[in-house]
């Protein structure tokens, strides 16, 4: 069997861990308010273009999906988080072809899909309806068509692959993405900048570049646009909606978050630093709580910012452009969110974890292959890694209350936690 | 090839959802910039939104006239409880709402069920200078000389003291309160009014009996205004 069959057999074979990881007991676990209220939010805004009750700043393409899914395959738990299974599923093999292409290693592609597929933060909303796994699904694509497009270019062929048709569709992908929320403009940036580089460097032509730039600009604006087509029937025009989108990013980025997130982890610039970063939903059923905590691994967060100096370092070395790329991606997703004073809370750390788990994918590939025993120091680091995330499971699974010794996570949350205790006693 | 598909596919999306707001907005009448329509009087803030209803109007730029802003939204979250089971019972929220129509809530209600698409507040000077006061620093504002500029998740909510800050282009549909005539003769309102150069094509004189903050004066200085305007 070839090396490339095996990468792709293998990376089937986490991508379906992946699934069955998100899919695994969905049916049982309740629905959170967020979730009741956003199904609410999608009737409201295709038949009446209204924002409301939940989440009126942000982009509307989870509204349209869910009620397209509702109105053809009912109510139920599957025709509301299935779009989150299907996309966070979906995002294991991208990231993998994503962190290949970078690195030029199948290892380190492997290695970066199997941290998303256990990644305990995109598992928990994975299973629930939130845009953040939807808008990750995305960027990846987009992400990836450009540079299957542009890779040759880089490597100094001096030619784009099929310009034409995978730099519309990876305008398209980062369109929708931007459709579910603001984070995929980073990554578009990144991939844009590229573009003007290879033309600096004259490994791009003038065609090449122009249908690069409209498509990484104009056609991500037109696909985001016609996602409001339910909020211009109420009769604006194209002047309201520039104003909607002005005030409503302002609003973005002063938001502080509702009473009951004030008692939870609510700083970027610590995720890396400290472990156990957390952000919890509660709800109940039939007398009995239920809680998910969206929690960090530390065993892979840990190494995030070490393996960003660690490539910083080899570009200053190789001054190869996909080490740049790869450290580019992290810094231009990372650096806003760590630097805003607003509060911001782990589950946008998905905007940013992909390209975290190409750096430290490629950081532990490399190291270990210079090791005389490094594959079996690679394989350990991995099992410890997925042992240490199969402990915390429960936790993305609204079943972390059956489970005594992840009472810390919970107790954390405190006051509510002693009412979520009382309640399931 | 591809670039220009991309360029007239953008231009497309831009005109297609250009024209699906306009042809969305629902007028009662055409009328000339300057023509008044026969005014509607009506007893109680609360008549407005069935007579605005019943009347199809949608998506417009409703203007009200008055030193209140009727904007304080209802309560829903009685809606949303489902103890953590599926389905959640999504159904239309209009006939909650509608059922719990006050005055406080009146431009709320009519922005919420689509009949209006912005809020204009025609304000009297003293009103429009405390509103200034009040609202000058508050996150999400914008407080200028000659208006504030506020929004209901992204529609435009806009306090300004003169006819000629409304917008052109189409008719208005406009309500006269009672409270406005606390600090505006009869004479001036009616004057204001016929001279305007905006259109509108509804136009009612809401007594606000249902208002604790309107006097007896001021509703019998709207009756004045009712019979000026009915001079033709």
């Amino acid at each position: 069997m070839s090396d490339n069959r095996k990468f792709y057999l293998v990376l089937l074979a986490i991508t379906l861990l992946g699934a069955l990881l998100r899919a695994q007991g969905l049916s049982e676990q309740p629905a959170f308010p967020d979730e009741v209220m956003s199904a609410w939010t999608a009737e409201n805004y295709v038949e009446q273009g209204q924002f409301t009750p939940t989440m009126p700043y942000h982009p509307k393409l989870r509204n349209l999906l869910y009620y397209w899914s509702r109105h053809t395959f009912g109510e139920g738990p599957w025709s509301i988080r299935g779009w989150s299974v299907m996309f966070g599923t979906l995002s294991i093999p991208l990231l993998g072809l994503l962190a290949r292409m970078l690195s030029r290693s199948r290892t380190v592609g492997l290695i970066a899909a199997f941290l998303l597929c256990i990644d305990p933060v995109h598992i928990t909303f994975s299973r629930q309806f939130i845009q953040e796994v939807h808008t990750a699904f995305f960027f990846l694509a987009g992400t990836v068509l450009v540079l299957v497009s542009a890779r040759g270019a880089i490597d100094g062929q001096r030619v784009f692959y099929r310009a034409e048709l995978m730099l519309p569709l990876a305008g398209v992908a980062f369109g929708l993405g931007l459709a579910c929320k603001a984070h995929a403009l980073m990554p578009m940036l990144v991939c844009l900048a590229l573009v003007m580089y290879l033309w600096a460097r004259g490994r791009a032509s003038a065609p090449e570049v122009t249908v690069a730039v409209l498509s990484l600009t104009v056609l991500p604006v037109a696909v985001f646009m016609w996602t409001y087509a339910p909020w211009f029937s109420r009769g604006y025009d194209l002047t309201d909606w520039v104003f909607m989108q002005r005030v409503l990013a302002v609003t973005s980025v002063v938001h502080q978050g509702n009473a009951l997130d004030i008692m939870v982890d609510d700083k970027a610039w610590l995720w890396f630093i400290k472990p156990f970063t957390e952000y919890s939903n509660f709800t109940h059923r039939d007398g009995k709580a239920f809680v998910t905590v969206a929690v960090d691994n530390p065993l892979i967060w840990m190494l995030v910012l070490p393996s960003c100096a660690w490539l910083i370092y080899e570009f200053k070395k190789t001054r190869d452009v996909m080490v740049a790329l790869a450290v580019g991606l992290f810094l231009v997703a990372y650096l806003p969110l760590a630097l805003t004073s607003r509060p911001l809370w782990i589950l946008s750390s998905i905007a940013v974890t992909p390209f975290a788990y190409v750096m430290v994918a490629w950081m532990g590939a490399s190291i270990t292959g210079k090791l005389d025993s490094g594959r079996q120091v690679l394989a350990g680091y991995l099992a410890v890694v997925f042992v240490a995330s199969m402990l915390l499971y429960p936790l993305c699974t609204a079943r972390a209350l059956e489970y005594q010794y992840l009472k810390p996570f919970v107790e954390r949350l405190d006051p509510h936690s002693s009412d979520i205790l009382k309640m399931s006693k | 090839m591809a670039s220009a598909l991309i360029v007239l596919f953008a231009l497309a999306v831009a005109m297609a959802m250009q024209q699906r707001g306009i042809a969305s907005r629902q007028y009662v009448a055409r009328p000339a910039p300057g023509q008044l329509p026969r005014p509607v009087v009506v007893e109680r803030m609360t008549e407005l939104y069935p007579l605005w209803k019943d009347s199809r109007i949608h998506g417009r730029v409703v203007v009200h006239m008055g030193r209140f802003l009727h904007f304080g939204a209802i309560d829903e979250n009685e809606l949303y409880q489902s103890n953590g089971r599926f389905p959640s019972d999504v159904r239309d929220q209009m006939p909650f709402f509608e059922g719990r129509a006050k005055m406080e809530n009146l431009l709320w209600l009519a922005m919420r069920g689509g009949l209006a698409r912005s809020v204009y507040y025609v304000m009297p000077d003293e009103s429009f200078a405390m509103r200034q006061e009040a609202l000058r620093g508050v996150p999400l504002v914008e407080v200028r000389r000659e208006a504030i500029t506020m929004d209901e998740h992204g529609s435009m909510r806009r306090i300004v003291r003169t006819l000629d800050a409304l917008p052109q282009g189409e008719p208005l549909v406009l309500n006269v309160d009672a409270s406005y005539m606390a600090q505006s003769s009869p004479q001036q309102v009616a004057s204001m009014l016929k001279s305007s150069p905006r259109a509108f094509d509804m136009l009612t004189l809401c007594m606000a009996t249902d208002n604790p903050d309107v006097t007896p004066s001021d509703r019998e200085a709207l009756r004045e205004l009712a019979r000026l305007l009915d001079e033709r």
